[in-house]
């Protein structure tokens, strides 16, 4: 099983921050997102308020995120989490080819808030 | 991994015993729409099959298989679904399966490429290469199953929660097998279309090739969601050769899954045309099919019935009995 692994740093700013996560391929994606050891969210994620960039500076975003090989005509797969509401936005693109339809791919992303 | 693939089959218990596949006939027994129209109007099925994944891997395969532009290869097989060459990073499950009859047609668009080489009869005269070309695709997929939906989600949510490698896959098996089973099929209607058309280079000249057959599959399917799922598929199929009338099939079938193991179903083909090897020009199958499956590796396929004239040698009665076994991830369906 393909396992995909990011570490970022993201600017914040004094407004809210919001996570969006796109599978995209045509295949099928759950998300867990913690922040700390808190679950925030999980399943489909759009445009989710993770907090105010104020409170956010220093703190660190974990999220995993499981995508299915549903499509039987391609083995790609590829994840993007997108983020708003910093200094600036910010999109992460992530990809795996899965050896056989129906595997799956495994994304871990941390996501590290700077002022 | 690939998966290891064996298929025990077939014990023969009536009269009727089908030809085997050749490049002169083309097996239209299965009511289903061919997921490779390209290798089904040669009548071969090719042990190996290139399936590329990007423009780049399409145009190296089909240059190194064209080689020399006056000679064409021996044996060569290729699928491709084009619109699936490059990533569409931005393309959501939904979107995909929203069910735009236009959409469809090109997102699901697949094509397949044989060539077959005739046996050669002495060194003086080149054998007669056969060239398949054939596409598929989708013009209404219907609806996912609800069930899968949430057996799906299931699965994905324990594989989150999941804090060893050995558990994700574990888990990635099951997903696996969840996704390749055979009657996870969506439910509502659903319109397959196919067409294929194939060539014969004599001698392997390809200054003199020719098209001689040519085949056209029009499948629609209707699937509701009971709890005794009951499903019905319809086809019309056009089969084109070269001095015969064209051949027509138009055919149902009933089926219904009595549980998650037994499956009965009921079919009717009638064949309008000339058939090889018979004085009567129109014939029809009838069929009875019980499906037992043993377990996710095992099923069980028994028909009865009356079979096509001309594909049936001496007789008309069907009786088949089949086991299929597969050994790996995937499991391998086999129809007759």
């Amino acid at each position: 099983m393909k396992r995909v692994r990011m570490e970022k740093d993201y600017q914040v700013a004094d407004r809210d921050i919001a996570l969006t996560i796109v599978i995209g391929n045509a295949q099928i994606g759950i998300s867990c997102v913690k922040l700390g050891d808190t679950e925030l969210a999980r399943g489909d994620i759009a445009k989710k308020v993770i907090g105010n960039g104020r409170d956010l500076a220093g703190k660190t975003l974990a999220i995993k995120t499981v995508v299915a090989d549903v499509n039987d005509l391609t083995n790609r797969t590829n994840v993007t989490y997108q983020l708003r509401g910093g200094t600036d936005d910010q999109d992460y693109g992530l990809n795996a080819v899965v050896e056989e339809n129906g595997d799956s791919a495994i994304y871990y992303a941390t996501i590290h808030f700077k002022r | 991994m690939k998966a290891m693939r064996t298929l025990i089959a077939v014990v023969i218990v009536g009269a009727a015993l089908s030809r085997p596949v050749g490049a002169e006939q083309v097996p239209l027994n299965n009511l289903r729409t061919p997921s490779s129209p390209g290798f089904v109007i040669l009548g071969v099925e090719p042990s190996s099959v290139e399936r590329p994944l990007t423009p780049r891997d399409f145009a190296v395969s089909l240059a190194s298989a064209a080689g020399d532009p006056n000679l064409l290869p021996d044996e060569y097989a290729i699928e491709a679904a084009p619109y699936w060459l490059v990533p569409h990073d931005s393309l959501t499950y939904d979107d995909f399966y929203a069910n735009d009859p236009l959409k469809n047609i090109y997102r699901n668009l697949s094509m397949s490429i044989a060539v077959s080489k005739d046996q050669s009869f002495g060194d003086s005269v080149a054998a007669d290469t056969r060239l398949g070309i054939g596409i598929r695709s989708l013009l209404l997929r219907g609806q996912d199953d609800p069930r899968f939906r949430i057996s799906l989600d299931s699965l994905q949510n324990a594989m989150l929660d999941a804090e060893s490698t050995e558990v994700e896959d574990s888990l990635n098996a099951a997903t696996k097998k969840l996704i390749n089973e055979k009657d996870n099929q969506p439910f509502g209607f659903s319109l397959e279309l196919a067409g294929a058309m194939a060539l014969l280079y004599p001698e392997s000249d390809t200054h003199k090739g020719k098209a001689y057959r040519g085949g056209v599959w029009i499948t629609p399917a209707y699937r509701p969601v009971t709890e005794g799922q009951i499903e019905f598929l319809s086809v019309l199929r056009l089969l084109l050769e070269d001095g015969v009338r064209p051949r027509y099939d138009l055919g149902f079938r009933l089926l219904w899954f009595a549980n998650d193991r037994l499956s009965m179903s009921a079919e009717y083909v009638s064949r309008l045309g000339d058939i090889p090897d018979s004085d009567n020009k129109d014939t029809y199958r009838i069929a009875g099919v019980v499906d037992y499956r043993f377990s996710y590796d095992l099923h069980m396929t028994a028909t009865f019935g009356r079979d096509f004239e001309g594909e049936a040698g001496t007789g008309e009665l069907l009786a088949r009995l089949g086991i299929d076994f597969s050994f790996g991830d995937v499991p391998f369906y086999h129809v007759e």
